[in-house]
């Protein structure tokens, strides 16, 4: 590998990760930074251009936009981070079995994942929040089943690959259990794997967690959501168009550097991929 | 009139990924030359890791990524080519795992066809040449073999194939690289009388790397011996098998005669 | 007295390849064959020939179709989980590719230590001195314990793979074309060593391998096996004496010693 900073596409790779790295401080950091409450609303300082005050201005209430996004970020990338943990948790556990224990229970545990991989995660969200009601957690059930089949079916071919591999019949002649064969030999390896394709996720769900947000089911006004900002900035956006602009860019930002730390562990962990790269 | 004799000259060969690095680049071959003649078998033999088969990759210009060569020269008749153009038209060559040598997605005719169109040969001239050259390996019995994707086919069928590619390019040289490490000896057997057969019949050079000194003493008529990057040794392959003289040669010829030794 | 390890006509049958139901390909038939206490028996044969196969069953890796293995006269499908547990650290096997069969990921200590944690009852300390102990076993410094397979040049994964084998102290150890494959001045060694194992432990092995060379050096018997079936077998002292034409087939391959010598 070269040494960051040098060639255009490491480079490019360094400004992802600070990128990230800054959203996910923000998420972790931003309701103790933030220059103004998120909430105030002052119908006095409604659309006040970017001021040394409020560095990108104030909504259509009057609320600080820059302690928005800032508040924004752990709201959003917050439940993504759930989403994740609980995607990955459930891929995992069904993939890893699956692929461990073959035969019936294998069939069966795919089949399931199919029912679940015919359900687009739209969908299921609207007919959740139509039973269960608006909300974030609801949202955040609704993109969890209906992307944790995908992260089991990759799980399960993983294993299943490492489990043809000649260490692993090695480790069963040494009379390792499946557990422990699983453990020591077949998750090591898909962890690396699994670590670029959440991290390519994260953007993508991120798009879920505000498109939702955005259509009035997932989190709910005044609680400070890049998706719900952009919503409550729609009905002005020919006379200030500027208050679309600072949630969109903050979500297209995101986005962008998380696929690209995700493509760049992908092509760290997977050298056939960048043949002929650094020699 | 095709060539008549293939001469490396003083090929070196060292990694150069360690280098960029400010590390010391470490040799791996050493001033090796050889000389391979039309019509004559000569066997590259040593043990593992001695060069023997980064020497002939210099020599075709296909050394493994990490590793340049650094001098050398190869003659061709006497005056001097390059590596690179030599490649499918003066020398051919066979590689040791047949199976991962063919795309698995094409058929042994789309290789054949690939191969043809790179020596200008297409249609119906095409097609009896690749008749031919299978009906040369031993494979010209079925007629729908062409047709046959490399998963179907065995080891020993594969390198036959592959022997036969080598054979449409026309190439007085054939360079095979431990052509039959990966099959039992059956199928050993098999391909070293089918190589035997095309220096015999048709004049061709072969070139072959192996460790194994019961192939040599099959096949050879010279034997150069590497051992730590260098050629220590070369000599015709009896006079080797009767009066090695240089220590490494002696240790894999103790070794290989031991193999056929039964312990009371 | 009871055979270590006695298959009782075994049979085993994979399903069709392919799109549609084609028929299931058989892959054994009929196998008999008893290994007994410290013996030493080649079975040879062609690619395809059954021979990975047979090894898989004997190991309980997979289960066979029809008949049965035996392990001291007890059937592996009735063995309870101690007996499982006893019959995994008597019955062993060295893989063919050394490199692929040790986890990359592992330190050599590690991979050795994996049968002393699953099969046996040794506490820490004492895993970690049978692991030096079986190093040294097999001509290697102990220091590389610490070492990756990467770090390890071809012939010390080969004989890490041989020490993971042995760490059991297993009654029978299956080579399967473990040693074919390299080349003579290692093939020797190995042979050498295992040789010595046997002179000392009184360790019984079954080598599989086309190369009679191999067969006729090492083992005390040789059984052939042709397209799934045991056809000839013959003590390998005073002479080998196969008369089958898959056995004469695999004897006419073996390459002259010298040039201008018929093997």
């Amino acid at each position: 590998m070269t040494p960051a900073g040098f060639s255009p596409r490491s480079r490019s790779v360094a400004v992802a990760g600070a990128l990230a790295a800054g959203f996910a401080l923000l998420a972790l950091v931003g309701p103790f930074i933030v220059p103004h409450d998120p909430l105030a609303v002052d119908l006095a300082q409604r659309f006040e251009a970017p001021n040394l005050v409020h560095l990108l201005g104030t909504d259509h209430l009057g609320r600080d936009i820059l302690s928005r996004l800032i508040a924004g970020a752990r709201t959003t990338l917050g439940s993504v981070l759930v989403v994740l943990a609980l995607v990955l948790a459930l891929g995992v556990s069904v993939g890893g079995l699956a692929g461990m224990l073959g035969g019936r229970i294998d069939a069966a545990l795919m089949r399931l994942c199919d029912v679940f991989l015919t359900v687009p995660t739209f969908v299921l969200a609207l007919f959740m929040i139509g039973a269960l009601g608006t909300g974030l957690v609801n949202v955040v059930a609704a993109i969890v089943l209906s992307h944790w089949a995908w992260y089991a079916r990759i799980v399960r071919g993983l294993v299943l690959e490492s489990k043809a591999r000649d260490y692993v019949l090695a480790a069963r002649i040494a009379g390792a259990p499946a557990r422990a064969i699983f453990a020591e030999h077949v998750l090591p390896g898909i962890v690396p794997p699994l670590a670029a394709l959440a991290t390519l996720d994260i953007g993508h769900m991120a798009l879920h967690v505000a498109g939702l947000s955005f259509l009035g089911l997932g989190v709910q006004p005044p609680t400070p959501e890049w998706g719900v900002m952009i919503n409550d900035a729609r009905a002005f956006f020919w006379t200030r168009p500027l208050l679309v602009v600072w949630p969109g860019l903050a979500i297209a930002l995101a986005v962008l550097a998380f696929n690209r730390l995700g493509d760049a562990l992908r092509d760290r962990l997977d050298p056939t991929l960048v043949a002929g790269r650094g020699l | 009139m095709s060539a008549r004799i293939l001469r490396a000259e003083g090929l070196a060969v060292e990694t150069w990924r360690d280098a960029r690095r400010g590390g010391e680049p470490v040799p791996l071959v050493r001033d090796a030359t050889l000389e391979l003649r039309a019509g004559e078998v000569l066997a590259l033999v040593g043990a593992s890791g001695s060069g023997k088969s980064l020497a002939c990759a210099a020599l075709l210009d296909v050394l493994p990524p990490g590793t340049r060569r650094r001098a050398g020269r190869i003659l061709l008749d006497g005056a001097p080519a390059e590596p690179a153009s030599l490649r499918g038209r003066a020398v051919a060559c066979v590689l040791q795992a047949p199976r991962t040598a063919f795309n698995p997605l094409r058929t042994i005719g789309d290789h054949a066809g690939e191969t043809l169109a790179a020596a200008g040969l297409r249609g119906r001239a095409g097609r009896a040449s690749m008749e031919r050259a299978l009906a040369a390996v031993g494979l010209g019995g079925d007629p729908h073999l062409p047709e046959l994707y490399p998963f179907q086919m065995s080891g020993g069928m594969l390198q036959r194939a592959m022997i036969a590619l080598a054979l449409l390019t026309r190439a007085p040289f054939l360079i095979a690289d431990e052509p039959t490490t990966d099959l039992d000896l059956v199928a050993q057997a098999g391909i070293l009388d089918l190589l035997a057969g095309l220096v015999r019949e048709r004049g061709m050079g072969l070139l072959i790397v192996t460790h194994d000194l019961g192939v040599v003493a099959r096949l050879a008529d010279r034997v150069a011996v590497m051992e730590e990057g260098r050629v220590v040794e070369t000599n015709d392959a009896a006079s080797l098998f009767a009066h090695p003289a240089h220590p490494a040669t002696r240790a894999l010829l103790a070794a290989h005669h031991a193999l056929y030794e039964v312990p009371r | 007295m009871t055979a270590l390890l006695t298959a009782r006509g075994l049979g085993k049958a994979y399903p069709g390849a392919g799109w549609g139901r084609a028929a299931p390909r058989t892959v054994l038939t009929g196998i008999d064959l008893s290994l007994m206490d410290g013996e030493c028996v080649a079975l040879i044969g062609r690619s395809g020939s059954g021979k990975s196969t047979l090894s898989r069953l004997l190991l309980g890796l997979e289960a066979p179709d029809d008949g049965a293995v035996l392990f001291r006269g007890a059937p592996l499908a009735g063995l309870d989980r101690d007996g499982r547990k006893a019959f995994r650290a008597a019955v062993q096997m060295v893989l063919q590719d050394p490199l692929s069969a040790v986890n990359p990921r592992h330190a050599v200590g590690r991979i050795l230590a994996e049968p002393l944690r699953h099969l046996t009852d040794l506490a820490g300390p004492a895993r970690a001195a049978r692991v030096g102990e079986l190093l040294a076993m097999v001509g290697l410094d102990p220091a590389l314990a610490g070492r990756l397979p990467g770090q390890l040049s071809g012939g010390q994964v080969q004989r890490v793979g041989l020490a993971r084998a042995l760490a059991t102290r297993p009654a029978l150890v299956i080579l399967d074309e473990a040693v074919s494959n390299l080349d003579a001045p290692r093939q020797v060694d190995i042979l050498d060593r295992l040789a010595g194992l046997r002179r000392r432990h009184g360790t019984a092995f079954l080598l599989i391998t086309h190369d009679v060379r191999l067969a006729r050096r090492f083992a005390d018997r040789v059984v052939v096996l042709s397209e799934g079936r045991i056809v000839d077998e013959a003590p390998c002292r005073p002479g080998l004496a196969l008369s089958h034409p898959a056995a004469r087939e695999l004897i006419d391959a073996v390459l002259p010693a010298s040039p201008g010598v018929p093997g």
